[in-house]
């Protein structure tokens, strides 16, 4: 009975995932994509901790909903729409006909790999078994990529320095 | 719930990002794309350790969402550039390099 009800939770929020996403493509404003990310995100969150990942679902809610969508928002409200960009209809041949052989070929390979139909049984992964292995096996991997994010952060302080105020001039020699 | 139908699942996330990215032209839905394919990519590494039973995939995951965050800090400032400097918001309007 309780796998029947987690089963329902699970096909519920994988709809909502592929509905919010679907949405990206149609919806108009920006804000409204942004909100939509985040439907699509939180509803992840819940696949997340129903596969048996309860910190990578918790960490999903920090990390993406908490800040990197926090940072859309905020990129969207202090950048106003440009009114004079127009929206042209785009050429959408060759990219759909790109993604039909996309489509057409993985589900071959779905139909042909013959993936186990059986249900998985779920045990919970526990967050001190990810722990150690990040910080035994992974320790390089993790000072990598504690580098990238360092550069990233000197990337972001280069770039955002046309949008700083003017600095005022040193006042050191009139107090004297 | 069984492997195949969490495989599609995440498959088809990564194909509706794709679709995003193909079919939209302004950069934040470009960008947004790109988030929904990295999380298709996510969805796959936490299935893995799943069957696996092994906590490696969720390190990839992990790693997955920092380099996402990463990548889009960076480029929501290259856009804001866009913005301010060049006055575009369409992708299409970026012809700089075109002689």
């Amino acid at each position: 009975m309780e796998i029947i009800i987690w089963n329902i939770i699970f096909y519920l929020s994988s709809g909502i995932v592929l509905g919010a996403s679907i949405a990206l493509i149609f919806v108009k404003q920006a804000m409204h994509g942004a909100v939509y990310l985040i439907i699509s995100l939180l509803a992840l969150a819940i696949d997340f901790y129903l596969l048996g990942s309860p910190l990578l679902a918790v960490l999903q809610v920090i990390l993406y909903i908490g800040a990197i969508m926090i940072l859309y928002v905020f990129f969207i409200m202090i950048n106003p729409q440009n009114p004079n960009s127009q929206i042209q209809r785009p050429d959408l041949t060759l990219p759909l006909i790109l993604l039909l052989a996309l489509v057409i070929e993985t589900t071959y390979l779905l139909l042909a790999s013959q993936l186990n139909t059986q249900a998985i049984p779920i045990t919970v992964l526990d967050p001190k078994a990810l722990g150690i292995a990040l910080f035994g096996h992974y320790k390089i991997a993790v000072e990598v990529v504690s580098s990238l994010l360092l550069v990233a952060l000197i990337a972001v302080m280069y770039l955002a320095k046309p949008f700083m105020p003017p600095k005022s001039k040193p006042t050191l020699g009139k107090n004297k | 719930m069984n492997l195949s139908i969490c495989v599609s699942l995440s498959l088809f996330l990564f194909f509706i990002g794709l679709t995003v990215v193909l079919v939209r032209k302004e950069f934040l839905f470009i960008l947004m794309g790109m988030e929904i394919m990295f999380n298709g990519a996510a969805l796959t590494a936490v299935i893995g350790a799943q069957h696996w039973q092994d906590p490696f995939g969720q390190v990839l995951t992990l790693f997955i969402m920092i380099i996402a965050g990463v990548e889009l800090t960076v480029s929501l400032l290259i856009v804001m550039h866009c913005y301010r400097t060049l006055k575009i918001s369409n992708i299409d309007e970026l012809k700089q390099l075109h002689d």
